[in-house]
């Protein structure tokens, strides 16, 4: 992390195309933090830019105490709960039917099937934690599908730990319900 | 039918696998051309809209200026006394009815 650092000093002393190499260098790990909230490309891609834009205009509060790629980690997580609120008002977007029969075939059928195939089992997650808050998306994504801590999903979305513990355990009750309401909907 | 924790914990284990889909090429230059547009803008709108405003606020002025003139001299054609002294008039006679 010490290049970061060193790019950092050079933007701040005016050189700031290079930025463009912060960019290159993380671009990847906010990609992936972004696409556990919106799977469509275009809208990664310009979730992606919004978080990179936030990071450059707030570069001057940035104060190194913690590594860089943490801090804009901070800023992507605000990105996606931004924009889970502004899709919240929207409504969904994808209909059970999208979800295809492979996905619904395995919900509603014995334990003992084999697991679905990654993608899969994002988009049915994605599908059934719209009847989640955008702060139970964030927390339940960062420590089921992240494998991140308390202590980390505290530091990334400004919360207390205690704050994170009530939202993770309202949101899996929340998201199997969702899960159960489906299945339901499947027999 | 329930949503067994085994069931659950498989659903999660799989989707945790799904690799994020790779940036552009193109993405870094288009993020760089975003940042100089919001650079440029931070640094020049409030220059470049006075710059815009300045000479739409001259011609303002200048257009009422104008306009007052042409009423002062139409009404000063049409009656034997001007403008100003009409106003003059009104007001003293408003002065003296109040006290």
């Amino acid at each position: 992390m010490n290049d970061d650092a060193e790019i950092l000093a050079r933007i701040r002393h005016g050189a700031t195309d290079d930025f463009a190499e912060l960019i290159q260098r993380h671009k990847s790990q906010v990609f992936a933090i972004l696409y556990r909230y919106e799977r469509d490309h275009h809208k990664l891609e310009d979730l992606a830019q919004e978080t990179f834009l936030r990071a450059w205009r707030s570069l001057s509060q940035f104060d190194a105490r913690a590594p860089f790629n943490h801090w804009l980690a901070r800023i992507a997580v605000n990105v996606a709960l931004d924009h889970l609120r502004k899709i919240k008002r929207q409504q969904a977007e994808i209909s059970l039917a999208d979800l295809g029969d492979d996905v619904l075939d395995w919900l509603s059928g014995p334990d003992d099937r084999s697991d679905l195939e990654s993608k899969q089992a994002a988009e049915l997650l994605t599908f059934a934690m719209r009847d989640l808050s955008p702060a139970e998306q964030v927390v339940i994504t960062m420590q089921e599908l992240e494998g991140r801590s308390v202590k980390e999903i505290a530091q990334r979305t400004g919360s207390s730990g205690v704050a994170v513990r009530v939202r993770a355990m309202r949101a899996r009750a929340k998201l199997r319900q969702a899960l159960e309401r489906i299945q339901n909907t499947c027999l | 039918m329930l949503m067994t924790n085994e069931k659950n914990d498989r659903l999660f284990k799989a989707a945790r696998n799904e690799a994020p889909p790779a940036p552009d090429a193109a993405f870094d230059t288009r993020v760089m051309a975003a940042i100089r547009r919001s650079t440029h803008q931070q640094t020049f709108s409030i220059l470049d809209r006075i710059n815009l405003l300045f000479p739409r606020i001259v011609f303002a002025s200048a257009a009422i200026i104008a306009s007052c003139l042409l009423i002062e001299v139409g009404v000063g054609m049409f009656s034997h006394s001007d403008l100003s002294s009409k106003v003059a008039e009104i007001s003293e006679q408003w002065i003296f009815a109040a006290n």
